[in-house]
């Protein structure tokens, strides 16, 4: 059988930037899968990134967040947002951390259904840290053709963005 | 046309992402259901070449909820011998519970005929070493949804307490059916 996991962009900042966008996404595939070590130049230590789709800045995004920075989980939500959250990002505070985060979107090209993601996040400090997960969705039944990842502030310098997709079967 | 990456910022800069396979996630079968809906879908004669599999949903099921669960079972094996433990989050509140001698596993939570248009749930479950005759199987699941008001977002484990190979996955709804454009992909993972 074929291989079905493939990069289709990536990218690691050479300086501090305030996005980045995988533009032109092929319709081919079933799943996307976006894979980031990143981090901010937020002041804290736990900062929030965000995610815009086909370059839609309306209040059309909403999300439901679980996370826990090692004692009692939280749940929360937005609603009516103008974009998809990335919470718990590592910032300024430690030069050498990053966080993980895992973006996974499924069926990103049908035209029948709002676009859901689920996402996975951990960002480790010295002393502690944060992991969380979230679903979001985007309430538009458009083919998401553009994903713009932004950092809040900037993303630091060797933040790095890679995009894959998930083929079906022929 | 190709994938164009642009960062924009302090540095604007173009990459053209060439596409690289990476090479051992495999797909194996995609079941989309039509306009009749369906009870149930089944994935069998499950090749045994891989180490892990994964399962990527996208659902809505016709009953009158905002959410309920699609099921899975193994091998069709409909004995109580599933276990799960749930951690979720509801956007207020934290919730953990665990559920022993089942008939049936979790596969994921999806949304229903009271959702508003439109929004499915979506989920990942992973089986792993699932061809392994000396352990019992266990999946991980990560799914939700989001309803812009209301949603979940669910980490799960299912317990499948049994030493076979599993050849066949059946998902299904207890009650109703599952709804036109839900999709399900079974994906296989190669060890080294």
């Amino acid at each position: 059988m074929p291989a079905t996991y493939e990069k289709i962009a990536t990218t690691t900042l050479g300086s501090a930037t305030a996005s980045v966008t995988f533009s032109s996404i092929p319709s081919t595939y079933t799943d996307l899968v976006l894979v980031a070590y990143a981090a901010n130049t937020g002041s804290d230590a736990a900062n929030t990134g965000y995610m815009q789709y086909n370059s839609d800045s309306g209040n059309n995004y909403s999300d439901t967040i679980v996370y826990t920075e090692g004692a009692t989980p939280t749940s929360f939500r937005t609603t009516n947002s103008n974009a998809i959250g990335l919470w718990t990002i590592m910032g300024s505070t430690d030069s050498n951390r990053y966080s993980s985060i895992v973006v996974n979107f499924q069926n990103y090209s049908n035209s029948t259904t709002y676009k859901t993601t689920l996402n996975r996040i951990g960002t480790a400090t010295a002393s502690g840290g944060w992991t969380n997960m979230s679903a979001g969705v985007w309430r538009n039944t458009n083919a998401i053709t553009s994903i713009l990842v932004g950092g809040g502030t900037n993303w630091r310098s060797g933040s790095t963005f890679t995009l894959y997709g998930i083929l079906k079967a022929a | 046309m190709s994938p164009i990456l642009e960062s924009i910022g302090s540095v604007k800069g173009f990459g053209w992402g060439a596409l690289a396979a990476v090479g051992t996630f495999e797909s194996i079968q995609t079941i989309t259901v039509g306009a009749t809906s369906a009870a149930s879908v089944t994935f069998s004669s499950i090749p045994a070449t891989y180490t892990h599999l994964q399962i990527r949903s996208i659902a809505r099921i016709d009953q009158s909820n905002t959410d309920d669960n699609v099921y899975m079972r193994f091998n069709a094996d409909t004995g109580a011998n599933y276990a799960g433990h749930y951690l979720f989050g509801n956007g207020s509140s934290v919730v953990a519970a665990a559920a022993a001698s089942q008939n049936q596993g979790v596969a994921c939570r999806i949304t229903g005929a009271n959702s508003g248009a439109s929004i499915f749930g979506v989920g990942i479950c992973d089986v792993l070493d699932y061809t392994n005759t000396n352990k019992y199987k266990t999946a991980r699941v990560l799914t939700g949804h989001d309803q812009n008001g209301s949603g979940l977002v669910f980490l799960m484990s299912t317990l499948w307490q049994n030493t076979s190979a599993v050849t066949s996955i059946t998902l299904f709804a207890l009650v109703g059916n599952m709804t036109q454009y839900s999709q399900f992909a079974l994906y296989g993972i190669k060890g080294a």
